[in-house]
């Protein structure tokens, strides 16, 4: 990034402003706080990584985002949701209509479940247009546009696709669809959860290139939550890293993997076996996440943290922000902030 | 320890609408060999369908081969039901989804001690010490016993479904995938109990995982198997300095290495695993292998041993 760019970037608004977003659930066991105060923002172009165990909330905020969930459950819905200047949580269920599908586009875990299974891909695909006529691109018809993107997404035979049923294709073949049909919109952000977590590796490997190409080619902003640091180091500009509800740690990718703040942030690079550094034993993180019913007083990471203190239990610590509009919330931790070396590549 | 021969798993499926059916042959396992040592741990990798699971099943008496053998101690196993009989108390196994492996009706105790019990070498005050036995190594305790699974987490689950494998001091344990399910923070603490258990009761595993980085970690060899087929069996230690299969060679590239910092120059591996009921001719990899010439089409190459430990089916490799 030039110095130019990044003025450029300074005075422009972010795409997605999320601020002091809250959702809390009813259940018949009492309220779950699932995201419980949560800070970030996606620039233009930026691919912002959510990295966090199941239960962690990282899910729910998506869903918060784009609306999905269902009024009659939440016991609590707060914050403010900025996308390119207008304020979400005001925004009626017509107004999210209109967003959805077009300007933000969301790709989930099983792509079975975004398409349906009674309709051929074709029809599925252009149902987009014919929901956003706004979106459509003058002199292209649709049909062309479809089969351009199917093609863009590296599906071997784009017509045999389209004429196809979902059961008739593979779990990575129905994932390009879903990022196909994501495109149609040309979204300004693709929200895209675990895409890579079902499939295997090697059609994980061309996903992520095909997410990175997206963001080339059409300047689209992308929020990827997974739970594989491998994905967030090779594809993210920075990462949110949640736990129970709250992101522990936000900060540029390069910062955090070189020098990691929070103690959960740094016990998840610890543990995580990675290929080619062979260790006797991992360094396991001690206990398992808490239990959202019965969250302890103070910091709900405190039962498995070595580097706890007794004020760690009084009250659960604040954000505390970093330049650049970063944050992190453990005040204890004592990791210099490294300023990450100057990228090469 | 355990010797396998020239295994096949065929199943036969029927393919097309119901006027045009024809049946056609998958080979889920097709033509494998390999040995194992006591308190070796081999793994099993490759993508999904390319008969993993289909090998651990055969391996446990759970699916009788269509050909070939399986010699469990030098002797071989029998056909059929009886082969769980010849198995019981020598091997047990330990699943992926530790929601589905355990019966939600059932307490921590009958979980436990279910294998003991087809045993019947066991008197009840003894089911109830093993068990505890069993539970305090899984770092669980005696309290744990009369609850259900529902309540305790995924990874205190797989510590379940492992106490359970450990009850009867099995000889061997297949892992199918033990720790895919779980969250990363508990993958590490389950992957090092495996582990510890092997070092101290010297029981042999076979490690089917997708992940090579865990598979590395567990493993002191890997078998890379693609549509039923090995592709190498690789010493874990020289995973890093000898030439690799082409297909091992994209599924290490394939990893994301969790480092920002390091350039990874990744051709991914383009296409998917073919049909196993519609096998590339030749060599089954050709079809996607970025060196396939003309021979790899006309013949099939045969697994040889290159060096030491080191063996691989390719063309390429061998003069």
């Amino acid at each position: 990034m030039t110095s130019a760019m990044q003025a450029e970037a300074v005075k422009a608004p972010p795409l997605l402003e999320v601020s002091g977003l809250r959702t809390h659930f009813r259940t018949a066991r009492g309220v779950v706080r699932a995201v419980d105060g949560v800070d970030l923002r996606v620039e233009r172009g930026e691919i912002l990584g959510i990295v966090g165990e199941s239960g962690s909330g990282k899910s729910v905020l998506a869903q918060s985002i784009v609306r999905t969930l269902s009024p009659a459950q939440l016991a609590l819905s707060t914050g403010s949701v900025r996308f390119d200047g207008t304020d979400l949580m005001d925004l009626g269920e017509e107004g999210m209509r209109r967003l959805r599908g077009s300007r933000l586009a969301m790709v989930t875990q099983n792509p079975s479940t975004a398409l349906n299974p009674v309709f051929r891909i074709r029809a599925q695909m252009l149902e987009t247009w014919r929901f956003h006529p706004e979106r459509r691109r003058p002199g292209m018809s649709a049909e062309s546009r479809m089969r351009q993107l199917l093609a863009e997404v590296q599906l071997p035979a784009p017509d045999r696709v389209a004429r196809s049923y979902p059961f008739e294709l593979s779990g990575g073949m129905k994932q390009r669809v879903a990022i196909a049909m994501a495109l149609m919109g040309e979204p300004d952000l693709l929200i895209a959860d675990e895409p890579t977590t079902a499939l295997d590796v090697t059609i994980q490997a061309q996903i992520l290139e095909l997410i990175r190409n997206t963001r080339r080619a059409h300047g689209t902003a992308v929020m990827l939550i997974t739970h594989d640091l491998g994905v967030v180091a090779r594809l993210c500009d920075t990462v949110a890293v949640m736990y129970a509800g709250k992101i522990v740690e936000y900060r540029p990718t390069r910062a955090l993997f070189e020098s990691p703040h929070h103690p959960y942030t740094q016990g998840l690079l610890a543990s995580n076996p990675v290929f080619g550094r062979r260790r006797s034993s991992l360094s396991a993180m001690p206990g398992h996440p808490p239990d959202l019913l019965a969250m302890p007083e103070g910091c709900a990471f405190l039962p498995r943290c070595p580097q706890s203190t007794p004020s760690c239990s009084r009250e659960a610590p604040a954000q505390v922000d970093l330049p650049g509009g970063y944050h992190h919330r453990c005040p204890i931790s004592s990791t210099a902030f490294v300023a990450p070396a100057t990228a090469s590549n | 320890m355990i010797e396998v021969q020239n295994l096949h798993k065929h199943y036969s499926v029927s393919k097309g609408a119901w006027w045009l059916r024809s049946r056609s042959l998958l080979r889920a396992v097709d033509g494998v060999s390999f040995t194992m040592a006591p308190g070796e741990s081999v793994g099993l990798v490759g993508e999904s369908g390319s008969g993993k699971s289909s090998i651990g099943m055969l391996m446990l008496g759970l699916s009788e081969p269509t050909a070939g053998d399986i010699l469990f101690e030098g002797d071989p196993l029998p056909r059929g039901r009886a082969a769980v009989a010849a198995l019981r108390g020598k091997s047990q196994v330990v699943f992926q989804d530790p929601y589905d492996a355990l019966s939600p009706r059932q307490r921590v105790r009958e979980i436990v001690t279910e294998p003991l019990r087809h045993l019947k070498h066991h008197r009840r005050a003894e089911l109830n010490d093993i068990a505890v036995g069993a539970l305090e190594r899984v770092g669980l305790s005696a309290a744990d016993l009369d609850k259900f699974p529902h309540q305790f987490s995924g990874g205190q689950r797989q510590r379940i479904g492992i106490a359970r494998a450990i009850s009867v001091r099995p000889r061997f344990i297949v892992l199918d995938e033990p720790v895919s399910a779980l969250d990363v923070s508990i993958q590490a603490q389950v992957i090092n109990l495996l582990m510890d258990i092997r070092r101290e009761q010297g029981i042999t595993y076979l490690f089917i995982s997708h992940n090579l980085a865990i598979v590395e970690h567990s493993c002191d060899r890997i078998i890379v198997l693609y549509l039923g087929k090995i592709m190498e069996i690789i010493p874990t230690a020289h995973l890093h300095d000898l030439p690799l299969h082409p297909y091992t060679r994209a599924l290490v590239d394939a990893i994301p290495v969790p480092d920002p910092a390091s350039i990874q120059l990744t051709q991914p591996l383009s296409g998917e695993i073919p049909d196993p009921a519609d096998l590339p001719r030749g060599c089954r990899f050709s079809s996607r292998c970025h060196m396939a010439s003309e021979r790899c089409q006309l013949a099939e190459p045969e697994l040889v041993e290159l060096q030491p430990g080191h063996w691989i089916a390719c063309h390429f490799s061998t003069p």
